[in-house]
């Protein structure tokens, strides 16, 4: 078998010519090192420009207090301290951990559409047109939008009361108890169309032999979903997880903007937008950083524990 | 030799983003430094730099929400352009609702617009160390403004003016005469004291009429909130909110919140209206007929002319909030020194930001505001109320409400309501009325959050 490493790059594998003594070579292989590094230069100048000094800046205004606007006046750890009593603030990740309970939905349902299409069910070709449309749109549009459908005064409940269900034609998004459900359902109809386009990319790189196995033995289409493509496709549906469970921290707020604001209450009160109130509302720029730290670390080490777990199953 | 080539080539990429990057730094820290030097010459000489402003065109920018409709300021500032050519006004349009949290952001980031719209109480206060101080800059003209005092840094006329209004406001309640007709309600004679408000919204409803018009989403609470207060509380106690001695959980404040929940209970509201926005949801259901009260302003958005001109001069009314009697509508309430008044204040009121460059400009552009001639136009044109009640001539105006606002306006007192609250407090405000309205809490965890609210925003 031909040794890739040998005959593709061989003047970037050290070892293959330290023990041949030849040292115009072994000196190249150096001079491509720092070539490698100064080409990477650039790329690792920007990262730390405009990716490690805001994170450092972002840190150091956590330490930070406004009280008097334009200056920063540093109070050490108080705002971390201040965090854990904050009721809004915990009630807002109280609020993310509901977004578990629609997470399935979330994966299942584009998951199901991506896989009718790739088999070309009856009409695959309209829903391959169109399910990306919902996607395209401007999150606030969307927002603005089903404020306006889903009102106490809006066309589905006028709708509803015409054909007698008026019992049923409430504010959607002014019930605390339903709303949040009801914000989770539009973020589903505009998200769901990139998770099909995921799922497709992924269901692509199947063999179709293997289906065409399948269907010869008899196989339906709920045992090929869950004996060749769901397995296929682990790392794609980890991948999709992630996405979600990350967005629903950090990808909610034009939703959360246009929709709700938050309320009823705090009823539907996002960690993402109490960061945008308390800095833009409440002028603490401060405190706003330190909820801004604890909600990456938050995400990190969810992300970490996520990307664990895939890995795990996809070696099993 | 190609690869030292191309290694020196990478080396000279390299070198040159370095030399770029130093020269951009250098370039922001002398266009600061000088920025800086012509922010404080300017703040400190008025005169001197008047002139400079006069002579060299210079260009303000603005930030505002528009009450009196775009097209107003857009013919106001091109008048004003006409009138001083070397200065040129860009405006920033922003929604009511948000106007804050963008504001909020120029001031986290220490730039932005000359000239901000700022709002009375701590609303002002909290810009304080961003605005520049206006003491001086308009005594020619100052003593007839309305509600000043308000604008004034801990609300104390011998600290810094920060802010002046180009025109006053006040809270009281427009009402719909044919939802009225429909309901075999007098048009011409609208409730006056609070039995007869509730006998006339339970006429409304059997005839299939919403009563109050509420957008509780966002700032219609404050509105309704600002009129309620002076059922109860005297000047002093609306003073002492600012500075903790009157106390949302004590009478006379947290009476306030248990009549509105009382208002709640017996149906004035329309459903919903923990979450129904002040516009389009709860503007359109007012303009359309489907209720008949509204909640609003003398003058700014929302006011008498845009009422006028949605649904005809003739098709609706003005009426101060119903006057409350004791233990009526709930035991144990004692109507304040102010009941029967409504809250009135200098609006529309400008800031000048420090970190403007052409400070002396931007005085020039709030004198022009403020003379006579335009007054006269921001009553005419914007719909505005004007900011100097003695000197305005109301027969210039043909609708039938503004004389009747007139009257509202002249016996009443500058009493800012809710606006001397902080953002924490507006904000815990409208989340506690909105679970209130939803059913979620009752009148005493409404008075005992806001009250924490309080002590946690003011330790």
């Amino acid at each position: 078998m031909t040794d890739i490493r040998r005959s593709s790059h061989a003047g970037y594998s050290a070892p293959q010519y330290a023990g041949q003594n030849n040292n115009k070579r072994y000196k190249w292989y150096y001079l491509n090192r720092w070539e490698g590094l100064l080409l990477f230069l650039p790329a690792i100048i920007l990262v730390l420009v405009f990716k490690g000094w805001p994170l450092i800046q972002g840190f150091y205004l956590s330490l930070t207090t406004q009280e008097v606007v334009g200056q920063n006046i540093f109070v050490g750890i108080e705002n971390y301290r201040d965090i854990f009593k904050d009721k809004i603030f915990l009630n807002s990740l109280i609020n993310i951990l509901k977004s578990l309970m629609v997470l399935p939905i979330f994966i299942i349902s584009p998951l199901i559409l991506a896989f009718f299409i790739h088999q070309h069910i009856p009409g695959w070709k309209f829903f391959r047109a169109t399910f990306l449309f919902s996607y395209l749109m401007a999150p606030v549009m969307v927002g603005y939008m089903f404020s306006f459908l889903l009102g106490s005064y809006g066309p589905l409940n006028t709708l509803l009361k015409n054909i007698g269900l008026e019992s049923i034609a409430i504010n959607w998004f002014g019930n605390p108890k339903i709303s949040i459900f009801v914000v989770f359902g539009v973020i589903l109809w505009c998200w769901f169309g990139l998770g099909v386009l995921i799922y497709l990319a992924s269901m692509a790189t199947i063999e179709e032999d293997l289906y065409e196995c399948a269907k010869l033995d008899g196989a339906k289409n709920w045992q090929i979903l869950r004996h060749i493509t769901i397995p296929h496709i682990m790392p794609t549906i980890g991948y999709w997880t992630i996405l979600i469970m990350t967005s629903f921290f950090i990808g909610l707020f034009p939703f959360i903007y246009a929709l709700t604001g938050g309320g009823p209450g705090y009823a539907t009160m996002m960690p993402e937008y109490y960061i945008y109130v308390v800095a833009t509302q409440f002028l603490n720029a401060g405190y706003a950083s330190a909820l801004g730290v604890v909600l990456f670390f938050v995400i990190l080490v969810l992300s970490l524990i996520q990307i664990k777990l895939m890995y795990t199953n996809e070696t099993s | 030799m190609k690869k030292i080539l191309y290694l020196m080539t990478v080396m000279a990429v390299i070198a040159a983003m370095v030399f770029v990057g130093v020269g951009c730094a250098a370039e922001t820290t002398e266009t600061t430094a000088a920025e800086t030097t012509a922010g404080e010459t300017t703040a400190g000489e008025t005169t001197a730099a008047e002139t400079t402003a006069a002579a060299e065109p210079v260009a303000l920018k603005m930030i505002h929400y528009a009450g009196g409709g775009q097209d107003f300021w857009n013919n106001l500032n091109a008048s004003f352009m006409e009138e001083f050519p070397n200065i040129t006004i860009e405006q920033e349009v922003v929604d009511p609702g948000t106007y804050h949290q963008k504001l909020g952001g120029y001031v986290s980031a220490g730039d932005g617009p000359d000239i901000a719209l700022m709002e009375a109480g701590l609303s002002t206060i909290k810009y304080k160390d961003v605005l520049i101080d206006l003491n001086g800059k308009f005594d020619d003209i100052i003593g007839s403004v309305v509600g000043l005092d308000v604008y004034y840094n801990d609300f104390d006329t011998s600290k810094e003016l920060l802010a002046m209004p180009s025109a006053s406001n006040g809270h009281m309640i427009y009402y719909n005469k044919i939802v009225f007709e429909e309901a075999g309600l007098d048009p011409e004679n609208p409730p006056k004291t609070w039995s007869e408000m509730d006998a006339a919204i339970q006429k409304i409803k059997a005839a299939g009429k919403e009563g109050i018009a509420l957008g509780g989403k966002e700032y219609g609470n404050f509105w309704l909130w600002s009129a309620m207060m002076n059922l109860t509380m005297s000047h002093e106690q609306h003073l002492g909110i600012f500075q903790g001695t009157t106390k949302w959980n004590e009478k006379p404040l947290s009476d306030v919140v248990y009549i509105f929940e009382d208002m709640y209970k017996k149906g004035w509201f329309i459903k919903d209206a923990a979450l129904t926005s002040v516009t389009p949801e709860a503007q359109d259901m007012f303009i359309n007929g489907d209720a008949a009260f509204f909640v609003s302003l003398l003058g700014d958005a929302f006011n008498w002319k845009v009422w006028g001109e949605a649904m005809g001069y003739e098709n609706f009314g003005v009426m101060k909030l119903p006057t409350v009697a004791a233990d009526d509508p709930i035991a144990g309430i004692v109507p304040g020194p102010l009941n029967g008044t409504i809250p009135v204040w200098g609006s529309y009121a400008w800031g000048i930001t420090k970190w403007s460059k052409n400070p002396d400009a931007a005085v020039t552009y709030l004198k022009y505001l403020l003379r006579k001639d335009v007054q006269e136009r921001f009553v005419l044109e914007g719909g505005f109320f004007p900011n100097s009640l003695s000197d305005f001539d109301i027969s210039k105006v043909e609708a039938p409400q503004f004389a009747t606002l007139v009257e509202y306006a002249i016996e009443s007192e500058a009493v800012p309501g809710l606006f001397y609250s902080s953002p924490e407090e507006w904000d815990a405000y409208i989340r506690n009325a909105q679970l209130l309205l939803s059913d979620q809490q009752d009148a005493k965890a409404f008075v005992d959050d806001m009250q924490s609210v309080w002590e946690a925003s003011h330790k």
